[in-house]
């Protein structure tokens, strides 16, 4: 379903700036490969700041990244090719580590109009305000959301929580065939991560993928994943099946980084 | 100076003076008031860019045209008015400044409220209200609109009665291929705990050069209640002069809330005076600009009795080489103490060549008053554009519902819901001709 061939990407900065590469640009990604079949879980583990966020925005068309060298391609076509939105409407769905806020935007609003501009790419019939309440309340309830959240203005005053909650209220409702899930599972409540995790396994099926960005061995718990890959300074390092993550969780990031040091 | 001939001043070639018929039937003293308005008028000229109220909106473009008033009835059907229609209204049409019976509908007004047209209100001498005139040449439209003072909306609603329909003053403009000018004028006087809500709304048909000098007088009575919308959305070849005042009584609440999309040039000058304990006060502005359009929002608050509250919120839109003005100034008198007044002023600019003047102005001569302002000027958010494309929306729709999303704050303090329904109609119209970004 996806496939990732040294994949480079970075920032524009100013000239000269450390870390700066001729060209200008501050490199952030530095050669990532990645292959996820349909109906396969990967986790991406690895420090603060190696760049799984900058990873999960590339996969999803942030423009302030630039990719320098290398090629995504999601079921079978040249993804970085696709504008932001086409993505999303050919199934991928991003849930941010940081969900934004957009003030005077009723979250009922974003949900409908986005499910609408997916069908319609799917040729499917719009939902009408009547047909999609019926909908969205199914799925919120899943999420153990209160239905108040619908009409409020997007993210705003949500609680880290609630944000990630109403994330996975999109990812349900989107059906995406990829999920990058970028933290959703960090600064959640036990319940919460309960929710959220109940709200992933029901997403899954053999013909879509999942991609965990996490921190934690918990959520893995509940989502058991095929495969887990330590990014460290831009790249993987060290990928192996779900007992990665508790080597992880017990001994932290130091072995790895020293066994590097040592090969190096 | 010669030692020529010129004895009065000369009269000014864009705008002809009133037609001696139009005094016909009038009070003495009215026609002695609007006499001397237009001879002041023709004495100072129109404000010009060294006038510090002016400093940002030249006039001068008017004095290209040949303005005259449209004469004689216009034909228009109600069906021109229909799409605008709100449910159990009480309408009342003016069209090209002049009372029409035949289009208006006032079934629904309860018994007791007058609602009538200007001329008739004047000839039953009830309109003192015109005897305070005093000529400001800071203020055209006043002058001009006292200069050529014929009809307009008059409304009174007594003591008590309580308004649930809406009130819609419609001030429609039309015309042939002249250069059209018209003077929509409304007074409204609201006794004591009356509750009402007004929608003033001028709407341009065609695109011929036109000026309308308007006026509105808003008298709130102790403990009265009311909401005033007011509508500007006029099209290509309109020029608006607008001048808005209101007077509250104690405990009254008053809220007005301005929307402009559409019109070459707008000026607004809206005032309130918060003469009553315990008065509060809503203002807010919408104004949304593009191509080379401009407007221009003059406020200004007088906290001039304890207790009074005021909440300002005006928030610009501009695309293309638009321009916008905000001057608001908030005024607290020494007898305003323990005044409450927030002043705020948001800009979104959706092209680099338009431009926005944004001047906030305190003036506090009490000693226990809060008082806060700000003003932002920023552009559409990056991030948040990003989050709704990746919800598989098109970039021209995120657009939208970002811009949409910024007038929401406005639209949203908008209490009667028809009134906010109509103002979001008119959002929606000018957001639907955005073009992508
Ligand atoms: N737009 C940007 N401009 C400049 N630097 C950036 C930008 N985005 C990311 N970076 C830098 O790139 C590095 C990787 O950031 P990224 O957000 O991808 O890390 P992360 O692995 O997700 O970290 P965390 O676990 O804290 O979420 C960091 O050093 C960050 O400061
Ligand atoms: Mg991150």
């Amino acid at each position: 379903m996806l496939d990732i061939v040294d994949l480079h990407a970075g920032t524009a900065a100013t000239a000269g700036a450390p870390g700066t590469n001729g060209a200008g640009m501050t490199e952030i990604l530095t050669g990532i490969n990645l292959h996820i079949k349909a109906g396969e879980v990967h986790a991406i583990m690895g420090p603060n700041g190696s760049g799984k966020s900058t990873l999960a925005q590339v996969l999803a068309g942030r423009d302030t990244y630039e990719v320098t060298a290398g090629s995504v391609t999601y079921k079978g076509q040249d993804l970085l090719a696709l504008s932001p939105e086409d993505r999303a409407r050919n199934g991928l769905f991003l849930s941010f580590q940081y969900p934004v806020v957009i003030p005077g935007v009723n979250n009922i609003y974003l949900l409908q109009a986005s499910v609408n501009a997916i069908r319609k790419h799917r040729q499917q019939e719009p939902l009408d305000a009547v047909d999609f309440l019926v909908l969205v309340r199914e799925k919120i309830a899943e999420v153990q959301l209160d239905e108040s959240f619908l009409h409020r203005p997007v993210n705003e005053g949500f609680s880290g929580g609630e944000k990630k909650r109403n994330e996975i209220l999109q990812m349900l409702l989107l059906e995406p065939s990829l999920a990058v899930l970028d933290e959703t599972d960090s600064g959640l409540d036990i319940d919460a991560l309960k929710v959220i995790a109940e709200g992933v396994n029901r997403y899954r099926r053999a013909d879509r993928a999942l991609l965990l960005i996490t921190h934690y061995q918990r959520l893995l718990n509940y989502v058991e994943p095929d495969r887990v890959h330590v990014l460290m300074d831009g790249r993987i390092v060290k990928s192996g099946g779900p007992e990665l993550a508790r080597e992880l969780e017990a001994g932290g990031y130091a072995p790895i980084q020293e066994a590097l040091a040592a090969a190096r | 100076m010669s030692a020529s001939t010129t004895v009065a001043a000369a009269q000014p070639a864009w705008l002809l003076p009133p037609p001696e018929a139009s005094f016909a039937g009038q009070p003495d003293n009215l026609t002695a008031l609007r006499r001397s308005a237009w001879e002041q008028f023709t004495e100072t000229g129109l404000p010009n860019t060294r006038r510090e109220a002016w400093r940002h909106t030249n006039l001068d473009p008017l004095k290209q045209f040949a303005f005259r008033p449209q004469a004689g009835d216009v034909p228009v059907s109600a069906e021109a008015l229909a799409p605008y229609r709100l449910d159990g209204e009480i309408g009342a049409v003016c069209v090209n400044g002049t009372f029409r019976p035949d289009l208006s509908n006032l079934a629904n007004l309860p018994e007791g409220a007058v609602l009538e047209s200007l001329a008739a209100a004047i000839g039953r001498g009830a309109l003192e209200q015109l005897q305070a005139f005093e000529f400001d040449q800071d203020q055209p439209a006043e002058g001009l609109s006292m200069a050529w003072l014929q009809d307009g909306i008059y409304l009174q609603v007594p003591q008590g009665v309580v308004i649930e329909q809406p009130l819609h003053f419609y001030f429609v403009s039309t015309g042939n291929d002249d250069s059209t000018v018209s003077f929509p004028r409304v007074h409204i006087q609201s006794g004591d705990n009356c509750q009402l809500a007004l929608v003033e709304h001028h709407i341009g048909l065609g695109s011929q050069p036109r000026l309308t000098c308007s006026v509105t007088r808003i008298e709130v009575g102790p403990g009265a209640v009311v909401e005033y919308l007011r509508l500007l959305e006029e099209g290509a070849g309109a020029h608006h002069l607008a001048s808005i005042t209101a007077r509250q009584q104690a405990g009254s609440q008053l809220q007005m809330t301005g929307l402009s999309t559409g019109g070459d040039l707008q000026r607004n000058d809206v005032t309130a005076a918060l003469e009553g304990e315990g008065a509060s006060h809503r203002m807010a502005g919408l104004y949304l600009v593009r191509g080379r359009e401009q407007v221009d929002n003059h406020t200004r608050i007088d906290h001039m009795a304890p207790h009074t509250s005021s909440v300002e919120t005006y928030k610009g839109i501009l695309d293309g080489q638009g321009r916008g003005i905000f001057t608001g100034r908030i005024v607290v008198h020494p007898a305003g103490q323990q005044t409450d007044a927030r002043q705020t002023n948001r800009n979104l600019m959706l092209s680099d060549q338009a431009l926005v003047h944004t001047d906030p102005q305190l003036e506090i001569f009490a000693d226990d008053v809060k008082c806060s302002h700000g003003s932002t000027v920023g552009q559409v958010d990056d991030e948040a554009m990003f989050y709704i494309r990746s919800r598989g929306i098109g970039m021209a729709e995120a657009h939208r519902l970002l811009v949409h999303g910024f007038s929401a704050e406005v639209l949203e303090q908008i209490s009667h819901p028809l009134l906010r329904a109509v103002a979001t109609e008119q959002v929606n119209r000018w957001l639907e001709e955005l073009p992508a970004p």
